[in-house]
Formats: C-alpha cells, structure tokens, sequence
C-alpha cells in the first residue's frame, strides 16, 4: 500500500503532470492527423525522453500513446479515414454520425468511451500484472528463451498476411542483434572494425528509421492526389457538431454491451500482436449479434461506435500487462515501449516486478491520469480538434524527416546514429514496398540479445542437453504453441479446405 | 506475394550468408566443457533458419511463376510519386552532407526550405514554417537539452 501511495505522490508531481499533459496533447494530434501513427510518434520522442528521469520520460510516452489511440477516432469520424489503425471500426458509425449532423456526439462518445475502455484495461492490469509476474518470478533461462520465441513467432504470424515474411522479417531482426559483443565469451562479431558497432545495432535510430522515416518515404510514393482531394471536400462540408456530451438514457443503453467490449479488447490485447484494430473489429461485429438493434449498425449507431472506441483503448491495459509480465510486446507500439524501456535499463518481464516494482506502479497510475486527462482535455477541445485536420500531409512528411534526424541523434549525439536511422529508413521502406512488416524486425532486433543469451545459457545449465526445453513444462508448452502457431496455417488449410476461413 | 519476391529472398539470402560465413570462424561447434557454444553457434543457427525460410520464398515464387503484386507499380495519378521520392531521399543525403560542412540548423533550414519549395507550398508560409521549426527544434534542444548539433 505505501508504494501505490508512494506512487500517487510520484505521479502527482507537477512535473510529471506537465510531461503527462505534453503526451496527451501530442499524442492528440499525432492520432487526428492521419499517417502520423501512435508508433511512430513514440519511435521519435523515445530519445528525446531518455533526457528526463523515467517517471517524466514515460509519462509523456504513456500519455503520448493512450491519447493517439483515441485520437484516431476523431478523423475517422469526420472524415471517413482512420487517424491510427485501431480506430478503423469508428468509421463504421462516427462518419454515419456526422454526416446525420451528430458529429459532437459521436465525438464525445469518442472521447468519454475511450477513457472508459482505457481506466477498464488500466485496472486488468493493476489487479492481474501483479499475480502474473508472481507465476512469472520462477522463468529461468529455458522459459526465457521459450517466451521470445514465442513472442515473436505470435507477432511475425498476426502482423503481416504472409507468416513467412513476417518470420523472414523477425529471424533477420534476430541475426542483426547478434552484431557487438557476444554475451557469453565477450568476444566482437560482425563489427567490421568499427567501434560504433562494438554495442550492436542501436535499436532507436533503427526503431525511428523503419517507423518514422520509412513511413513518410512509403506515404510519398503511395500519394494519391484524387484521395488527398475526396478528403479536403469532406473537410469542407463543415456540417453541424451538434450537443458533445451523451445523455444518461444514451449511456445506460450500451453500458453492458460496452463493458463485454472492453473485456474483449483487454483480452485481445494481451494476447502478442493482436491489437485494437483487431479487437475493435471483433467487438463491433460481437456486439452486432448481441444488439437489441443490430440494423442501426453501420448507419450511425451510437452503440456501434461506443462499443468500438471502447474496446480500442481497453487493448492498451492487456497490451501493457503482457508487455510488463512477459517482456513479450502486444502490437508494435508496445515493440516501441520496451525499447524505451531498455533506454532506461530496464528489461521488461517478471524482474521487472521486483528490481522496478516502483516504477512498474508508476506507470499504472500514469495510464489512468493519462485516460483521465484526455477525456477532460478530448470533451473540453473536441470540437475544435477537427481544426487540426487542416495540417496539409507534405507539411508533416517535412517536419517528421527532420524530426527523425535530430532524434537519432539527440540519445548519443552521434552522427554515426543518423546515418544508421537513414539506412533504416529506405530499408524500412524497401520492406513496406515488397509486403514485409517492420514490427518483426524491430522486435527480432530487441528480443535476439534476450533469446541468445537465454538459449546459451540453458545450454550451459543443461551442459550441452537440449532436451532441457522440453523437459520443463512452461517452456515446453510455450514450444508446443509456438510450433501450433507456424504449423496453423497448415492445420487450417487441411480442416477446412475449401477456403479455409 | 509480390513480383519482388525472388529479389528480395535473394537479398534476404546474402545477408544471411555473410553472417553464417562470419560466424563459422567464430566457432559453431567448439563447446566449452561447461557446454557452452561458440560465439558463432548462434548466429549461424539464425542464418541457416534465414536462409531456409527464403529458399521457401523462393520456391513459392516458383511456384506461382513469378506472379503476383507488383511492389512498385503506380497509377497515373501517381507518376510522380517516384520523383517526389528521389528528391526527398536527396535532400535527406544533402542536409547530412551540409550538416558536416555548416552546423545543423541552417542545414535543416535550407533542407526544410527546399522540402516546402519542391511541394509548392507558398513563400510566406514556407519562411514562417522553416523558421518556426528550425528555431523550436534549437530551442529545445540546443538550449533546453544542451544537445551540441556540432560534429
């Protein structure tokens, strides 16, 4: 009890506030303007926050984060375009909304069902990370390496429509990590002499290259005029906002389909690299089915768009449990998170909860602050958030390739970084172009160092044996599940044959 | 699957390579007695899964005859996509290039002036922006942080 107390005092402090509202307030923007994503905002603030204390550093990445998550919905409410991908289920019935001249309603419920969905997930992840980092404590070096796998095997086969990419992406990420010193014998591989390898590849300038730089270069060369003018007479339409706020009569009728719902997205969300597009997806379409009205879905319902932005927000809370408890990252922006988190030497998993127990209440507590403030801030600016809508998207392609370049920098003023940010960049765009994800690069350049040492030192425990892995029943079962994981597609094709769906 | 796909696996395929070449005068095998593997052991059972899974690619690509999604086809409206990308590409090489010959910001000044003229944004707001996010980025940074931009 004297840490969580210990903790409101840290949370408090007015210069964590400050950092918090600075998060939210950007990550508000990030999230309304459409091709800036909640990752990539995170990729490039991450060495900008390794300059202040951690509680201060991760609260603006935490706000920055919950913020644009909920900030997607409001272009996909008044302009048809999902600001980040979680919010693609919004445009179902908050474009509807606007266009029936309920465009303030949609936007309030937006904002006060995200909030919702994020304290839900937030307190899955109070009540839950503790007792799972518990079961967790006992993980050696056997169920360490088991995990990694697992986790990104799960992310290289969710994140991409081909599992062989993803895994191609991941497994190259891995033999990347394995460039310094290796981390049983101290001896120098692959550095090619040069001394600024000697620490590996640097995960941010390739983490703010793939994600920042490598998304401008892909949005420029998929730029399409004719769509950039659909949405600027869309924007021109300024139809009428209308009343912000929901009345109880409007609350009470969705209440219970809203809590399942952000059940589910807590669920999903703690399940490696299902994320919010996934589980807002899965709710909508549930609670159809479960609807007293399911016909008003898709036209405008006020219970379809609350039942969706609150399932994307609550996939935050199961994201991070897994992220804390398991070291293993929910989507690609929790990828970005154990980055950040790594900057700061922390490593993520059960260790966490007993060398950083502090810390890790910390953040807890700055999640529901974070979903507390943007719902003041969303309900008190949400009509004139539509305003940064404006922002023409070269003004931002411009700002984020400069932005890229100083954030590289800024961690180790090393010019050597930027050139490496750079190079990430085209590769990150070469990869966009040829249908392989980012996600499994970045997480297979994080979780190699992690996987390595943990394979080399249970062979050292087992003295060569690799029967180890099977022997102990958590890892074993992580192995078996990894494997059911890459043999699905197989499986799936041979139940069902016809379509396999 | 893309057009590409041959290509790319080949790349996918080098790289791999080099680092199983590299990692075998590391040492696979040569385990301590406390069964410990080489410095290389690693990174060659990582190549190899590299290289099995493309050569997989590469069959799948053979197997389809080499059709598929073109990674680089554009449509008419957006032919000038490629010229939009090799002039972003350029500046980015022209302002880290500057960057060591003057110091950062009036690099990043010039890179952003050149960005928004290449765009056809208007003058003013051209100037306005330029200076206005050149300037915070000094503010912040230089001043704020005592980040030194100097090389």
């Amino acid at each position: 009890m004297a840490d969580w107390l210990n903790g409101v005092w840290n949370v408090l402090d007015p210069g964590v506030f400050l950092f918090l509202t600075l998060g939210v307030v950007g990550g508000g923007v990030i999230g309304a303007l459409p091709g800036l994503t909640a990752t990539m905002g995170i990729a490039i603030l991450t060495p900008v926050t390794f300059w202040f204390e951690p509680t201060k550093g991760f609260a603006m990445l935490i706000g920055l984060w919950n913020s644009a998550i909920f900030a997607g919905g409001i272009t996909a409410i008044l302009i048809n375009t999902p600001g980040t991908p979680a919010s693609i289920a919004s445009t179902f019935d908050g474009y509807p909304l606007y266009k029936q001249g309920k465009g303030g309603l949609a936007l309030g419920i937006n904002v006060i069902y995200s909030a919702f969905g994020g304290i839900f997930g937030t307190l899955v992840l109070m009540f839950f990370s503790f007792p799972l980092a518990r079961f967790t404590i006992g993980f050696g070096a056997t169920e360490y390496f088991a995990l990694a796998l697992f986790g990104l095997t799960m992310m290289a086969a969710v994140s991409t429509g081909s599992i062989l990419k993803g895994l191609i992406s991941g497994f190259t990420g891995i033999l990347l990590s394995t460039v310094g010193i290796d981390p049983m014998l101290a001896m120098k591989r692959f550095t090619l002499g040069s001394v600024y390898l000697i620490d590996g590849v640097l995960f941010l300038p390739v983490m703010i290259g793939m994600f920042g730089l490598g998304e401008v270069l892909n949005q420029i060369f998929e730029h399409r005029p004719s769509v950039e003018a659909e949405e600027r007479s869309q924007r021109r339409v300024n139809l009428s906002l209308g009343r912000v706020i929901p009345n109880w009569g409007e609350i009470r009728s969705s209440l219970k389909l809203t809590v399942i719902c952000a059940a589910i997205g807590t669920v999903v969300g703690a399940i490696p690299a299902a994320g919010g597009d996934i589980a807002s997806i899965i709710s909508w379409g549930q609670s159809r089915k479960w609807s007293k009205h399911p016909e008003e879905y898709g036209k405008g319902s006020l219970e379809g768009l609350a039942v969706s932005t609150v399932s994307n927000n609550s996939v935050l809370g199961g994201a991070l449990t897994t992220m804390l408890t398991l070291g293993i990252p929910g989507d690609a922006a929790t990828a970005v998170l154990i980055g950040s988190l790594m900057m700061y030497g922390m490593q993520p998993g059960p260790k966490m909860f007993t060398e950083f127990r502090p810390f890790v209440i910390n953040i807890i507590l700055l999640m529901l602050l974070a979903n507390l403030l943007f719902l003041v801030i969303g309900l008190v600016t949400a009509k004139a958030s539509a305003k940064v809508l404006a922002v023409n998207q070269r003004t931002v392609w411009v700002s984020v390739c400069v932005l890229c370049v100083v954030g590289s920098f800024a961690l180790n003023n090393s010019y050597f970084d930027v050139l490496l940010m750079f190079a990430a960049g085209l590769i990150g765009f070469l990869f966009r172009r040829c249908g392989y994800a980012p996600g499994p690069f970045i997480l297979g350049l994080l979780l190699g160092g992690m996987l390595e040492a943990n394979l080399r030192r249970a062979l050292v425990i087992s003295q060569g044996d690799y029967a180890i892995f099977v022997q102990r029943p958590v890892s074993c079962v992580l192995l078996i599940v990894t494997v059911l994981t890459l043999a699905w597609p197989l499986i799936k094709g041979r139940l069902f044959p016809a379509g396999g769906k | 699957m893309h057009k590409t796909d041959l290509a790319s696996a080949g790349a996918f395929m080098a790289v791999a390579a080099i680092f199983m070449i590299g990692a075998w005068r590391f040492g696979i095998s040569s385990r301590t007695s406390d069964g410990v593997p080489g410095a290389g052991f690693f990174p060659f059972i990582i190549g190899l899964i590299v290289l099995g899974l493309n050569s997989a690619q590469v069959v799948l690509w053979l197997k389809g005859k080499g059709e598929g999604k073109p990674s680089f086809a554009l449509a008419d409206e957006q032919r000038d996509n490629p010229r939009a990308l090799f002039v972003t590409i350029a500046a980015l090489v022209g302002l880290l290039v500057l960057w060591r010959l003057i110091f950062f910001e009036a690099a990043a000044l010039l890179f952003c002036l050149a960005m928004n003229h290449f765009y056809g944004r208007g003058k003013l707001f051209n100037l306005v922006f330029s200076l206005l996010l050149v300037g915070l980025i000094h503010l912040f940074f230089a001043r704020f942080l005592y980040i030194q931009f100097t090389l």
